[in-house]
């Protein structure tokens, strides 16, 4: 709670921000004609009580769910697939992921400066373009590593404000911070034990997810996680 | 319109245009197979289709997408990826979320906006983009 109330009046300014930037003209403009019927998503990033997203309530039991089992033990159970991305990723690497000097010039974004975060030195098996299609390019970035201790780490990046998007958080899943701003750590495993960590937490600009196929469970760990994380600008 | 096709050649201009149909919608498919690994979004218009689409290849997600289609400025329709003409919930677990208007683009003349949305239930609620296309966008893919 110490960490969403010290946020609050930061997550406030952002989205004041996002919303003048962005909602006020292309929302106007593009509001669902024809009484379209769309989910209740703003531009712009917002912390929302899990009772207040315009989701299904079998959502909000499977997060309730998933809280509980963070509280508890410290990771979340999860379906092979959902844990096996980075593994995927890193089979299908010669047709899936490219060098940067490839990817670069499809980008409509400036990607995150890595060089001098402890991801400078890792073993970058290559990177896809991602996010929303644009006429000057993709609007969000894939990067992926391989990382001693870690195993695979992928870093994806999305600029909410070149995507016209936004994200409304999971107010109660708030349990780190990454750089000042706030941030949600996850653990899951799989029944096979496999593993994975995501940490995801949005900037003025971006939202970053940091993840591993390592089901980190020790706070060392967490905190070596944290350290990259935070070493990303 | 009169038409000025000899009745000789009408045959051939049906496998014609039902060929044109049928591989467009094949390369549809191929592009999408060489598209961006990660979750991405996109819309294209008069590419046969018309559509928005919302996909993740390597990790089905819960995605939304919904494909407003204009013709010659003036607002047609929408659709979503349940094809309910964006009457209700479209929420689906999938790795593609595809909001098609199939063949209805091969008039030309058309605008596509497309709206994406995702949800987890580990973090929270998306509103991945909204996109929008006047061509096929095919030197992107």
């Amino acid at each position: 709670m110490k960490i969403i109330k010290r946020y609050v009046k930061q997550v406030v300014l952002l989205t004041a921000f996002s919303s003048f930037a962005l909602g006020t003209s292309l929302q106007a403009v593009h509001a669902a004609p024809g009484g379209s019927v769309e989910p209740d998503v703003p531009v712009g990033i917002t912390i929302l009580p899990l009772d207040k997203h315009p989701v299904p309530d079998v959502m909000k039991t499977q997060a309730r769910l998933e809280l509980k089992e963070m509280s508890e033990r410290g990771y979340v159970d999860s379906t092979e697939e959902a844990v096996s991305y980075l593994d995927k990723a890193k089979q299908n690497k010669d047709n899936r992921l490219k060098p940067m000097k490839e990817v670069a010039p499809k980008l409509k974004i400036v990607p995150a400066n890595i060089a001098s975060s402890a991801l400078g030195n890792a073993n970058f098996l290559g990177a896809a373009a991602s996010g929303g299609h644009t006429e000057e390019g993709w609007t969000g970035l894939d990067r992926v590593f391989v990382v001693p201790k870690l195993g695979i780490v992928g870093l994806n990046e999305i600029d909410y404000i070149e995507s016209q998007g936004g994200m409304a958080f999971i107010e109660e899943a708030i349990n780190q911070e990454v750089n000042g701003f706030p941030a949600i750590l996850r653990v899951k495993q799989s029944r096979s034990k496999k593993g994975l960590t995501e940490l995801t937490w949005a900037t003025d600009r971006k939202i970053y997810t940091l993840s591993t196929n390592r089901a980190l469970k020790n706070q060392k760990s967490i905190d070596e996680f944290l350290a990259f994380a935070n070493s990303i600008l | 319109m009169k038409n000025v096709i000899p009745k000789s050649n009408r045959g051939i201009r049906r496998t014609v245009l039902a060929s044109a149909i049928f591989f467009a919608s094949l390369a549809g498919g191929l592009f999408s197979a060489s598209a961006n690994a990660d979750l991405s979004w996109f819309s294209r218009a008069n590419c046969i289709n018309n559509e928005s689409i919302t996909w993740h290849v390597w990790n089905p997600e819960w995605l939304w997408t919904n494909t407003y289609h204009y013709k010659n400025g003036a607002y047609l329709h929408c659709d979503n990826n349940v094809g309910d003409g964006c009457t209700g919930n479209a929420w689906q677990q999938t790795w593609r979320a595809a909001a098609v208007h199939w063949n209805e683009g091969f008039i030309g003349g058309f605008y596509v906006y497309g709206k994406h949305w995702r949800r987890s239930s580990s973090t929270g609620t998306y509103l991945l983009g909204n996109t929008s296309a006047t061509g096929c966008n095919p030197t992107h893919w």
